[in-house]
């Protein structure tokens, strides 16, 4: 039996795929592939989704595209993150610590059983 | 921000590269990840044809990718296509409706003659049933005629005329035969050449043109005296000349004031009872000094207008 991998929580691919690329440049595959493997195998991004956003951020000017040869000495088309794309990492990354922070804390409290609310 | 990103414009400048190679990139980049994600299969042992296969599965549909990636790559170029295709739309509807008028007003323009042409008729059919119409009656009108300033105000004064005239006939008052006869044959000439011949000449210059060949009829047959000649068309001043058995054409046309700038002097017309109009080349009399001619009591004279 093989455990169901959760969605992505909605608007997190943005954030992830430029954390992926905070790293150095790289091609879609191997940012679906570093995702996965950061996640342990439990994200997994929908590759239909994945080059929308890419071109969108490239429009958005958080990242730069170019083509090169990947390992495989495939022409593959790689990404980088840009001045802007550092950035909007940097506040994206704060926003998601705050919020998981939250609801970590949610999800920790302990409760009384048959306690009321005041 | 916001509204611009949902319109598909963003903050960076316009791709420098044609629709062509944008497309082709696109469709290169799909290519180029399916081939990867086959070559990863491929090594962990699986067959290259089910490789392929499971790689395409896995990416989707790629036309559905490859339309989302097109339509943010050529955001602002999809949304001016659509722009210019609009306002091509709206330029030809508007040259269309233009150019409806422009037809819609040509013709209305020759109906609005055809209709002047056709109240000139009958006011000629009037007059030639007509024996009692009196000169004074007929300056009064002419006078209203000269006070008017456009081509509508002349087609009512004409339609006035020649309800007016029907009614002098039923009155029966007293004959003036030859004024009739002359009024006949100037209106007779002005629906026939004349008329047409302004008409020919454009919209804004006809009327002029035929609201002056009206006043010169009219005012050819507002004279009293019938011991007078009667100049009109294009001298500086129609009406009736006084008559003495040694009036030459040029003394008439001098009484008159003279010719205006656009007169045809090469074929002036002396219209004498009831036969055929005279041609005289006026012209060729003030050059050569010869050949003036010497008018009979009631010789109508028409100077007609130079067409270039």
């Amino acid at each position: 039996m093989t455990e169901e991998r959760p969605d992505l929580v909605p608007g997190t691919l943005d954030m992830l795929v430029l954390k992926a690329l905070s790293g150095g440049p790289l091609h879609g595959y191997a940012i679906a592939s570093r995702i996965q493997v950061l996640s342990e195998d439990v994200l997994r991004v929908e590759e239909g989704s994945l080059y929308p956003a890419l071109h969108r951020m490239a429009r958005r000017g958080w990242i730069d595209a170019s083509w090169g040869r990947s390992a495989s000495n495939r022409r593959a088309k790689f990404y980088e993150l840009t001045r802007d794309g550092k950035r909007r990492l940097r506040e994206r990354a704060a926003a998601w610590e705050r919020i998981s922070d939250a609801v970590a804390r949610v999800m920790s409290a302990e409760f009384t059983r048959g306690a009321r609310g005041a | 921000m916001r509204l611009l990103e949902r319109l598909g414009i963003y903050a960076r400048a316009p791709d420098g590269r044609s629709v062509r190679e944008i497309e082709d990139d696109i469709r290169d980049e799909i290519a180029s990840h399916i081939a990867m994600r086959t070559d990863a299969l491929v090594a962990e042992g699986v067959a290259e044809d089910v490789a392929r296969q499971r790689a395409h599965e896995a990416f989707g549909d790629a036309e559905r990718v490859y339309a989302a990636c097109r339509e943010t790559d050529l955001g602002e170029r999809l949304m001016l296509q659509r722009i210019n295709f609009a306002l091509m739309i709206v330029a030809l509807v508007a040259i269309g409706v233009f150019a409806w008028r422009a037809e819609a007003t040509t013709a209305s323009t020759g109906e609005a003659f055809g209709r002047l042409e056709g109240q000139l008729e009958s006011l000629a059919g009037t007059v030639r049933d007509s024996t009692s119409a009196t000169s004074d009656e007929l300056a009064q009108l002419a006078g209203t005629v000269r006070e008017s300033g456009s081509s509508t105000v002349v087609e009512d004064r004409i339609a006035e005329i020649a309800i007016r005239l029907e009614e002098l006939r039923a009155a029966g008052a007293g004959p003036r035969q030859a004024e009739v006869v002359s009024l006949q044959q100037q209106i007779d000439a002005l629906t026939s050449d004349k008329l047409r011949g302004v008409i020919g000449e454009g919209a804004g210059q006809g009327s002029a043109g035929v609201r002056g060949s009206a006043l010169g009829v009219l005012g050819a047959v507002t004279r009293p005296k019938s011991d007078q000649v009667f100049v009109f068309g294009y001298v500086e001043e129609p009406g009736g000349v006084d008559w003495d058995k040694d009036l030459t054409l040029l003394m008439a046309l001098s009484e008159c004031g003279g010719t205006q700038q656009f007169a045809d002097l090469t074929k002036v017309r002396i219209i004498r009872d009831k036969k055929k109009p005279i041609v005289v080349d006026v012209k060729e009399i003030i050059e050569s000094g010869e050949g003036d001619l010497e008018l009979k009591k009631g010789d109508r004279i028409v100077v007609p207008e130079a067409f270039f």
